[in-house]
């Protein structure tokens, strides 16, 4: 579903991963997962930019 | 007992082969005893189990106690209700006291809960045995792979061993299938219940959101966990749902149980046809689309009307939406643990905790406000039908431990939009292909349950897939 070129383009790099890890309290995982970390952003953002936006300010989120 | 006459005390079938209802109505006349049934499924286990590992762990000293108490208050005549004295087991997510709650997770190999989860208590008060616990994906989730890093032997599906199960009620799927159980309970939250139900030729099914308690299951999202049963045939799953349901006092005695929507005929119900995954999924493999096609026929030779419609919003978009509840509120559930235990997990769990970890706070409500408008819209579409059916899976039952089949099998659905719109719904075996089984789903109208039932039992009296069993 995502081209190589996009790929590339939102890859985090992995000092990226790092800093992101450390700021969020995973700064202590193993490198692998650090470096998975980096290669899981692209799925991540990708589907999160698939899901439509709501049209009118006020429809609130399903609770 | 109206239903006395629907069974059949001269069936050849072995014991761990018949029917939930035949057993029941067995017990009930006295024709069975709940240990000779209990004993059929431990020697079945000990037959097949070593194959298919549906089972972590076989409770049967505790199973044989429970067995030999119902077929004593029977004798004595306190029968309390058709599950009295018929075998379960749960998924391993479920608490029961003073048994293993591992959740397949090397994380929780020395839990044991102290109190039953809420739907064990309900059953152990109907007096139905628990066998044991089932083998799940770690935790109840995973990413669609298998990578073979759990404590626990992956479970394997009767039909085909090399093949996957469907997740993550693995074992749930497997047992019923093969017989190592009557019947189980699993748990879903984007197709847990009805992923193995349709690999494993079983019928899976999700209630109403709210019917069926959460409470003692260990939690994957809040928004979307729903625990359902798994059992061979419709009329099986209506009695299970019928001792399960937790009604209020003041419905007790006026909402009509599902088991009398069983046989029922369909003439004239108005059934809405989703045929098309829309944008973003593949078309269903080849053999699913012929099995679809031959069984709306059945549909129409039995009076239903068809109308073919359109999802409002497409699978593929809804899975989207999944992707993003699921995994922020897996990370949140389990936070703790990715962050101090995380090389004890496998591969599948930390996976989707990492993942859940990146989701920004504005795509999460993005999708939870495409619940909501999911919900609506199908709340719409439906008004004009008494249900609806669709594929299940878009693909066969996938090799285990082939990564690129198992996700396709895992993601490829149309399962998540009935997640996110909270219709109860129910994963059908709708025949077989090369000795594999295929699927289609029935949903119905919010808390119109027997609707399903109707549609399904008219179905499967009209066909014989379930004369079919697994032969592990």
């Amino acid at each position: 579903m995502t081209t190589k070129a996009k790929t590339k383009r939102l890859e985090l790099s992995l000092e990226d991963a790092q800093a992101f890890a450390q700021r969020h309290g995973l700064g202590h995982l193993k490198p692998e997962y650090i470096k998975r970390l980096s290669e899981l952003i692209t799925p991540v953002a990708h589907f999160g930019q698939q899901v439509r936006r709501s049209p009118n300010k006020d429809d609130a989120p399903a609770t | 007992m109206a239903h006395m006459n629907s069974t059949s005390n001269k069936s050849a079938a072995p014991l761990w082969a018949i029917t939930l209802a035949d057993a029941s109505a067995r017990i009930a006349n006295k024709t069975l005893s709940p240990s000779d049934l209990l004993e059929a499924y431990l020697e079945r286990i000990t037959a097949v189990d070593e194959r298919i590992h549906s089972y972590i762990h076989v409770a049967a000293a505790q199973a044989r106690l429970a067995a030999a108490q119902a077929g004593k208050d029977i004798a004595a005549g306190h029968w309390k209700g058709p599950l009295h004295g018929l075998p379960f087991a749960v998924k391993d997510n479920y608490d029961v006291a003073g048994m293993p709650a591992t959740a397949g997770s090397r994380l929780r190999l020395k839990h044991v809960p102290l109190k039953d989860a809420a739907l064990v208590q309900q059953l152990k008060a109907a007096g139905a045995v628990l066998i044991g616990k089932l083998s799940t994906w770690e935790f109840g989730t995973g990413n669609g792979g298998e990578y073979f890093d759990l404590p626990f032997p992956p479970a394997r599906n009767p039909w085909d061993i090399k093949r996957f199960t469907g997740g993550s009620s693995t074992g749930a799927g497997a047992s019923v299938a093969a017989g190592t159980t009557l019947f189980a309970l699993g748990s879903d939250t984007t197709g847990s219940v009805r992923l193995p139900a349709a690999a494993c030729g079983a019928i899976g099914m999700i209630a109403t959101p709210g019917r069926l308690s959460t409470q003692g299951i260990l939690p994957n999202c809040w928004s979307l966990d729903i625990p359902g049963p798994l059992a061979w045939t419709v009329e099986d799953c209506a009695i299970i749902l019928d001792a399960l349901f937790d009604r209020p006092p003041h419905e007790k005695n006026t909402q009509p149980s599902l088991r009398r929507s069983v046989g029922k005929p369909i003439t004239g119900l108005r059934i809405a046809v989703v045929d098309d995954p829309g944008p973003g999924f593949p078309n269903a493999d080849a053999p699913l689309r012929k099995g679809f096609e031959q069984s709306l026929k059945v549909l129409e030779q039995l009076g239903a009307q068809l109308t073919r419609v359109k999802l409002p919003i497409s699978a593929a978009e809804c899975f989207a939406a999944s992707r993003m509840i699921g995994p922020a509120e897996t990370a949140a559930i389990h936070e703790r643990e990715l962050k101090e235990q995380a090389e004890l997990m496998g591969f599948a769990l930390r996976d989707k905790l990492l993942a859940g970890s990146l989701v920004r706070a504005v795509d999460y409500l993005a999708a939870q406000r495409l619940r909501r408008t999911v919900a609506t819209s199908l709340d719409t579409l439906m008004q004009g039908f008494d249900a609806l059916v669709t594929f299940g899976t878009l693909h066969m039952p996938p090799r285990l431990g082939v990564e690129p089949e198992m996700t396709a099998f895992t993601v490829e659905t149309m399962l998540t939009p009935f997640n996110l719109s909270g219709h109860p719904v129910m994963m059908q075996c709708n025949g077989f292909h090369k000795g594999l089984p295929l699927n289609w789903q029935i949903v119905g109208n919010r808390g119109d349950e027997a609707s399903i039932i109707r549609v399904a039992s008219a179905y499967e009296h009209a066909t014989s897939w379930r004369k079919q069993r697994a032969q592990p």
